[in-house]
């Protein structure tokens, strides 16, 4: 066992006050760098940014509990987005219910291409993710979307009692999503199949269906986030999303929800989101430049997953 | 490993005769003759002639060497006469990208006019990278189009493939953003607004918004690119002119996308709050930045000047949430590229070597009787 | 009788390409042309050479999502180290790659991350230290001379294909004969039947990646050289480009079989593709439309067969790392 000897041997206890000393010195190193980092109108900033990111994400901490992931969500978001401009000028609740039931479709789609005919989830995700462009493409032939509805806008622009309304939409997502992940028979059949998928269809769980049903929520989920940030914006272009796949597994890994499936929760997702959030706020506040956010970004992800491994293997 | 994966003699010889006669292929075919020019063009390509650029005059690189290349005189026919056979031609058009209201309007117009003008238009998009607008230049210069027009996603990426059409004897209009100045003479024909003009009305509009003192941020467009660079270099250098009070704190690119100003603007707010102005080379970026301003709830503080004004820039400068902007008709490039693309593919001259798109200022007083085109 | 004629690998990808080849041509006959036919294996070179080396990765059961970084940092950096001198300024991109796939093999292979997610990583990392040695913006070349590697020609043959067929000559040479390739193959079967079978699983998986990011850097010095730029910002679409080249190939993503010559067809399916439909004047939507679905139906028809032959539930994990 190679692996246990690059990490030294600590017990809880020590590890839980050290966490706690590192917190308190880093709340202190940021209060004395960025003061303005404290302030309420960055914390909404900060909240607005995240959000669909956090929407994304969650959706994708499903899938990824499943075992499975899904690398269409960008394309996902930017069909949806077009859709939601486009019907919401004869109605906007069809403007919104519409492209959710279309990302939903295309994740059943996903799902049963890779539970019932067993093609590995990066190739389908894959394949899935150049069809969805190119239907926002043909959608469109090719030209941007506008729409000035302020009925529409009011999803992605307004605020409710001072928190933006997207950050409201993600955080009944990141609810119900907790719901029905422990609080739901269906949540827990699914983290029986995301830690051993044949062990599960022989003790009598719809393996397969359950499989594709937690890509079809991946799949609404990111149509949910691209009307949101069609809205926001009033227009959507058939090639907005691209890099929003890597940002939502960034989140969820960096929150602690293994890859390999059976393991996760929204709660980890949430503080994975927020933290890549916060980081990148405060190197902007810092006046860093985007190489730096980048560079930084990657590294707490390799540390991330590293600590995860350490975590799993030190509970063996 | 499996069997079937391993090569054996047999497959060995197969596959070096099938490169060996590839090899054999390509060095037959690629000895042409020089000076061989294809396509029904068969008019001369201009000697590119070295030009300079000159100090001292209003308008500085590209541009400069663009008001000093030779017109051509008018030595057509005009359109209505009846044997002038508008003879099917291939255009090839690469264009930037096409997800930004712009270049949908310049698409727009310029498709429109192509079928008009009976011609048969190959549009390939390069999502802003230039790698694959390099890979699609070649594809059309291999298809050997009657005339290509170059929108350069990077000015200098692009050289080596303007060479490559130049030597391949294809006419070459240039749109919109131009390219770097040494494969300038190699272009038939430009369409386009001057960049520098841009960036001064920016400038003027700015140090007239800030009462000349304040600070600013830029958000640009694709790196590299023709228009970004210019815009903001004869901004900062107009306004250093104007109103040396006026600071420049930061200028990040946004790749003329919204979702991307809207983020760079929200950066700019919260980490300068003493931020007074904000210059978006884009109408487009210009709303998208607007957003964050009023999500921010400081539009009171900040002001906003654009380039290139769009519908929606209009409405804002009339309710006085944008300060000023400067026309750019998209429509006005789209149509005239198409019809010198025509002239160039029947191996007539074009009318002027630069078919200059005006650009006009506009603020609060003048809004009201621009057309938002895009 | 379907999964007959899928049984035979690599010989029936080959009738696919001829049968693309020939639709193509009866609808647009320049297809055909020699100057066309250059241009297709112009296309195929650069991101061949980035797709044999990542093979070499996925055939040992990884995954390697930063290579398009690596391409544009080592041509980032080798437009900025020109003043050096052409050589040292080419080592150091060079160099550059091998501590990228050195830092990747040793937290894959020797710590044992998740590929997918640790490579993930390294490409943020190496796109901000792109984006930081240039400051953004793409960096000139000096033109002239510097064109030769990626623009020259050696007996009418573009340089650029050449090196993309000496690449996949030694990569196959590399995986069939020495000891090296078939080491690989085993890791990528069964990794613990491979460490039982006393061969050094971490340090073969360690030098796969390094070789992976030095063929990615490789690619990136002749890119830039054919732009006469060193840009920041491409790469972007190259990881996911390579891996459906890989996937069409034949190459399985949970390792273990496949090889070069598969990779080799599977980026000529893809290069023609892309070549006969810009030629055919097909709008870039419907491009990736076809993209899509032929990855799909390819893997799909792929693991039919695959299932058929074996009998057995194929797992929905993806690899591990």
């Amino acid at each position: 066992m190679q692996v246990r000897s690059w990490f030294p041997r600590w017990h809880t206890r020590e590890l839980k006050v050290f966490a706690s000393l590192i917190g308190v010195l880093s709340l202190l190193l940021i209060y004395w760098a960025t003061p303005t980092f404290f302030t309420s109108g960055n914390v909404v900033n900060l909240l607005r940014q995240v959000a669909i990111n956090g929407i994304i994400a969650s959706g994708m901490t499903v899938v990824m509990i499943g075992g499975g992931f899904d690398l269409s969500v960008g394309a996902i978001l930017a069909l949806s987005g077009v859709l939601a401009i486009q019907l919401a000028k004869t109605n906007v609740w069809f403007g919104i219910l519409c492209p959710v039931a279309l990302g939903a479709g295309a994740g059943l789609l996903n799902g049963t291409l890779v539970s019932r005919f067993a093609i590995n989830p990066l190739i389908v995700t894959l394949g899935s993710r150049y069809l969805a462009y190119a239907s926002a493409n043909l959608f469109t032939a090719g030209f941007i979307q506008y729409n000035g509805n302020p009925a529409f806008l009011v999803l992605g622009r307004s605020s409710l009692g001072g928190v933006p309304a997207p950050v409201i939409v993600f955080l009944s997502v990141a609810l119900i999503s907790h719901l029905i992940l422990n609080h739901a028979t269906i949540g827990a059949a699914l983290f029986a199949v995301g830690s051993n998928e044949r062990a599960a269809f022989f003790s009598g769980l719809p393996s397969r269906n359950i499989l594709t049903l937690s890509y079809a929520a991946t799949g609404a989920c990111a149509a949910l986030a691209g009307i949101v940030l069609a809205s926001r914006l009033g227009v959507a272009a058939p090639d907005a999303g691209e890099g929003y796949e890597l940002d939502a597994i960034a989140a969820v890994v960096i929150g602690g929800t293994s890859i390999l499936g059976g393991a996760g929760s929204i709660q980890r997702t949430l503080a994975g989101v927020l933290l890549l959030g916060v980081l990148s706020n405060l190197l902007v506040l810092a006046g860093q430049s985007y190489e730096v956010q980048r560079i930084a970004t990657g590294l707490i992800i390799v540390l991330a997953v590293a600590f995860d491994l350490y975590r799993r293997r030190s509970r063996q | 490993m499996s069997k079937q994966e391993s090569l054996s003699r047999r497959e060995w010889l197969y596959y070096s005769s099938l490169l060996a006669s590839g090899v054999a292929l390509t060095q037959i075919s690629c000895q042409r003759p020089a000076g061989t020019s294809s396509g029904p063009s068969s008019s001369t390509a201009p000697t590119p002639a070295p030009v300079s650029s000159s100090q001292g005059s209003t308008l500085r690189g590209a541009d400069a060497i663009l008001a000093k290349l030779p017109s051509v005189l008018p030595n057509r026919a005009p359109d209505n006469w009846q044997w002038i056979e508008n003879r099917p031609a291939q255009v090839g058009l690469l264009m930037i990208s096409t997800a930004a209201p712009f270049l949908a309007g310049y698409r727009k117009a310029f498709d429109i006019e192509a079928k008009r003008l009976n011609l048969e238009v190959i549009a390939l998009d390069a999502n802003n990278d230039p790698a694959r607008q390099a890979a699609q230049a070649e594809d059309l210069i291999g298809k050997r189009v009657d005339v290509l027009c170059f929108w350069p996603v990077d000015a200098k990426a692009i050289v080596p493939s303007v060479r490559k059409a130049y030597e391949a004897g294809i006419p070459l209009v240039c749109t919109n953003s131009w390219t770097e100045e040494s494969v300038l003479p190699f272009f038939r024909s430009f369409v386009g607004a001057s960049m520098v003009e841009e960036g001064i009305i920016a400038a003027q509009l700015m140090a007239e918004a800030l009462n000349r003192q304040g600070k600013v941020a830029i958000i640009e467009g694709n790196p590299g690119q023709d228009a970004a660079y210019w815009r903001s270099t004869a901004f900062i250098d107009e306004l250093k002119r104007l109103a040396p009070n006026i600071q420049i704190l930061d200028r990040q690119t946004a790749r003329w996308d919204r979702a991307r100003a809207t983020a760079v603007a929200e950066n700019y707010l919260t980490t300068y709050q003493d931020l007074n102005a904000i210059m978006a080379q884009d109408d487009n970026m210009a709303v998208g930045a607007l957003q964050a301003i009023k999500s921010a709830g400081r539009l009171q503080q900040v002001k906003l000047v654009s380039i290139n004004s769009s519908k929606e820039g209009l409405e804002a400068i009339l309710a006085g949430e944008m300060y000023g902007s400067c026309t750019q008709s998209p429509s006005f490039e789209g149509i005239n590229t198409a019809r010198v693309a025509r002239d160039v593919a029947n191996g007539w001259p074009p009318v002027l070597r630069w078919v200059r798109n005006p650009v006009m200022r506009v603020d609060k007083t003048n809004a009201r009787q621009v057309f938002g085109e895009w | 009788m379907i999964r007959r004629f899928l049984a035979g690998g690599n010989s029936r990808r080959l009738l696919l390409l001829a049968a693309l080849v020939v639709g193509i041509s009866t609808f647009e006959i320049r297809f055909i042309q020699p100057d066309n036919l250059r241009n297709v294996l112009l296309q195929m070179s650069m991101d061949g050479i980035v797709a044999c080396g990542l093979t070499l990765v996925i055939l040992c059961g990884g995954l390697d999502l930063s290579v398009g970084a690596v391409t544009a940092l080592s041509g980032v950096l080798f437009v900025t180290a020109l003043p050096l001198g052409i050589v040292v300024a080419g080592l150091l991109a060079l160099l550059s790659g091998v501590c990228v796939g050195l830092l990747n093999g040793l937290l894959i292979g020797k710590i044992k991350l998740n590929a997918l997610i640790v490579t993930l990583g390294t490409m943020a990392v190496v796109q901000g230290a792109a984006f930081w040695l240039s400051r953004g913006n793409p960096i000139p070349g000096p033109g002239g001379d510097f064109e030769m590697l990626g623009g020259g020609s050696f007996l009418y043959v573009p340089l650029p294909i050449l090196f993309f067929g000496l690449v996949a000559l030694s990569g196959h040479l590399l995986l069939q004969h020495i000891q090296f390739g078939r080491d690989l193959y085993a890791i990528g079967g069964n990794r613990e039947a491979a460490r039982l079978a006393d061969i050094a699983v971490e340090s073969r998986e360690c030098w796969a990646y390094v070789l992976c990011a030095l063929l990615a850097a490789f690619s990136g010095m002749i890119l830039a050289s054919r732009l006469n730029t060193g840009s920041p910002i491409i790469g972007q679409d190259t990881p996911l480009q390579a891996i459906a080249a890989i996937v069409l190939g034949g190459t399985s993503l949970s390792g273990g079989r496949g090889g070069i010559v598969s990779t080799v067809i599977g980026m000529a399916i893809i290069a023609v593709l892309s070549n006969g439909l810009n030629l055919l004047n097909v709008s870039p939507a419907y491009q990736w439309a076809i993209k899509g679905s032929v990855l799909i139906l390819v893997a799909g028809l792929d693991s039919a067969r695959r299932h058929s032959t074996l009998r057995s539930a194929q797992t929905t994990q993806p690899q591990r790392g």
